[in-house]
């Protein structure tokens, strides 16, 4: 770091912006989460919205979603992309989900850096690639098309595992990186997902965290897992457990105040239950991060960010190349109302 | 070169896909594909210790079956009840076979259920035993599609009110995109009704019954209805006049009841929020 530099580096590196502590948007809560959010009684920042539950023509899950949107910021988070399969890219998926987008102005998009069937069937789960290069240049390829077709630069996230490829050429964090690097995207952290991974495949989650170039990650996700005889599956029907908050520590170390989401997809608790689990995530990132600012001051820079307030932490104006979510680099960018602001602008 | 690496990414997911939706499990899938002892598939997958490359692809084969078996007892309560745990468990093995997921939402997944039901030969025998079973998907179906049909903002009486006399003949009725008309050999809303109270489901006597599900509030309504109002739906979503409804009721039930009867229709599927306009033409 140079002290003589008049801004330091932010604490989040990467160009997303921080949008806090959030959690899925699940049916069950949905009388709770329109009761309480226009009351602005809700323990948490912002919302997850799987995309596909409202890609449909009608119904109360859109309204609802609307409703929500209006006083929350929103990011889509879809299952069925299917980046990594060998059929081509399904347009009218990419069409339907452009016209969502339109219609909830999301402060990004997220998919999965897997395949979801292939022939053209589904099979509604995440199954992960060959680290090979050939499926970092094939996967790549389509990222860059589904960006192109989204008009924004989306995130891939990590999935968990249960099997492994013997034609592996690398170990799963440079495969994401290169992917991340070639279709020039973010990365949608899931912090647990490193975690079952690291104990099915027996590597240490901590080399996986170091690795990640820090300027790509744009949110990490946070979800409870259960043992299935000697594997870790990756359930989201539990609290998150210890070893995954030490790896989430961690990686606030390593990446700042990233946007942080709470997954529960199965025997979803009530909604407090996830207000704690934010309100830990959120000490978490304070904590680490008023650390950091502290050390920065010492070194003769002031950080940006107002301490407390984990909305507010950040930088502004930085040397380093930041990704934002609002478009690739270099071409003109579409930024819908409630769109994010890029940093420094 | 690029081609034929990504056609080998394409055998290697086909293959993977093969294994993990068959119907009898992984290991005879294998057996089939000439790899009994798994030696080739271990060429793909690793054989890490302590779990085997079969023993890892199982993991997704199960997710696979159940994730979509939890989809469809959401979707069809009422089957899944009257048929009990374990032959729905069987009718969803075989449905899955014959009709695996297309659709990118597990919203789709169960559509082809009821026509599985009322007419392939893997589902003879249970047809045989459970003869209302398809009319009870059928049901079922239409509950999970209004759900979730476009949005129209309802006809309001006031704006029929406002048409001339004159013009009553000529004017189309539009229904709600959410109404659904189902003619079924057996009361199977019988069934539905019993398990949405949780109440023990009641012994079927055979009879043609037309259901209507329709959505109002962003609410799911379905019931039994006679059969000229069933086919007056019919005609109107054929994009029939109000003049040939008339037509219809008068060669139903005579002239001299036609104006009441037509009335309080009208009535009915306005308080039901089941018409979304009215053209003049």
């Amino acid at each position: 770091m140079n002290p003589s530099r008049p801004n330091p580096p932010p604490s989040r590196p990467s160009g997303a912006p921080f949008l806090g502590v959030g959690v899925g948007l699940r049916p069950k809560h949905y009388p709770h989460v329109l009761e309480q959010g226009l009351r602005g009684g809700l323990g948490v920042d912002w919302f997850e919205a799987l995309s596909e539950n409202y890609m449909i023509p009608g119904g109360s899950p859109p309204r609802v979603l609307d409703d929500v949107r209006a006083r929350f910021p929103v990011v889509l988070h879809g299952v069925s992309m299917n980046l990594g399969s060998t059929d081509p890219l399904d347009e009218n998926y990419l069409d339907r989900l452009a016209r969502l987008i339109d219609r909830v102005s999301p402060a990004w998009v997220s998919d999965h850096l897997c395949w979801t069937g292939v022939g053209g069937r589904q099979l509604h789960d995440l199954l992960p690639l060959p680290f090979t290069e050939e499926s970092i240049r094939h996967v790549a390829a389509r990222i860059l098309h589904a960006q192109e077709r989204l008009g924004r630069r989306m995130a891939v996230e990590n999935v968990s595992s249960y099997m492994s490829f013997a034609r592996d050429e690398m170990p799963e964090w440079e495969f994401l990186a290169a992917v991340a690097d070639r279709a020039d995207c973010g990365i949608l952290l899931d912090v647990n997902n490193i975690y079952v991974s690291a104990r099915n495949h027996g590597f240490a989650p901590e080399r996986y965290i170091d690795a990640i170039p820090a300027e790509r990650v744009f949110q990490f996700h946070l979800a409870g897992h259960s043992e299935q005889g000697p594997l870790l599956i990756d359930t989201h029907d539990h609290p998150v457990k210890d070893e995954v908050w030490a790896l989430f520590e961690r990686a606030v170390r390593r990446f700042g105040a990233v946007s942080t989401l709470i997954e529960w997809d199965d025997r979803i608790p009530p909604f407090k239950t996830l207000e704690a689990h934010a309100a830990r995530a959120r000490e978490i990132i304070e904590r680490v991060t008023a650390r950091e600012d502290e050390s920065r001051e010492t070194l003769g820079g002031r950080a940006a960010g107002e301490p407390g307030s984990p909305r507010t932490v950040g930088g502004r104006g930085t040397s380093r190349a930041v990704i934002a979510p609002d478009g690739p680099a270099g071409r003109a960018l579409r930024v819908g109302p409630g769109a994010p602001e890029r940093p420094g602008s | 070169m690029k081609d034929q690496e990504t056609t080998a990414l394409a055998s290697e997911q086909r293959l993977l896909q093969r294994l993990i939706i068959a119907p009898e499990g992984v290991r005879p899938a294998l057996a089939e594909e000439g790899d009994r002892s798994g030696r080739r598939l271990a060429a793909v997958i690793r054989d890490d210790a302590p779990l085997s490359a079969v023993e890892r692809l199982e993991v997704y084969a199960n997710a696979y079956f159940f994730r979509i078996l939890e989809v469809l007892r959401k979707d069809y309560p009422a089957l899944e009840a009257s048929l009990g745990e374990a032959r729905f468990h069987n009718l969803v093995t075989d449905y899955l076979a014959a009709h695996p997921p297309t659709r990118f939402s597990l919203r789709y997944a169960g559509e082809g259920l009821g026509c599985f039901l009322a007419g392939h030969a893997v589902a003879r025998a249970l047809r045989e035993e459970f003869p209302w079973a398809a009319d009870l998907a059928a049901l079922e179906w239409a509950i999970v599609d209004a759900f979730d049909a476009a949005d129209h903002p309802p006809l309001a009486r006031e704006d029929l009110a406002r048409v001339p006399p004159d013009l009553w003949a000529a004017l189309r009725l539009r229904l709600d995109p959410s109404v659904r008309v189902i003619r079924a050999a057996w009361p199977v809303q019988l069934l539905r009704e019993a398990s949405d109270g949780s109440q023990p489901l009641p012994a079927l006597t055979a009879g043609v019954t037309a259901l209507l599900v329709w959505r109002k509030d962003e609410r799911v309504f379905h019931r039994a209805i006679d059969p000229l109002e069933a086919g007056l739906l019919d005609l109107l979503a054929g994009g029939a006049t109000f003049g040939d409804l008339c037509e219809r009721m008068a060669l139903e039930i005579g002239d001299r009841d036609t104006p009441a009867r037509a009335h309080a229709l009208l009535e009915r599927w306005l308080e039901r929020g089941m018409l979304a306009g009215a053209d003049k033409t």
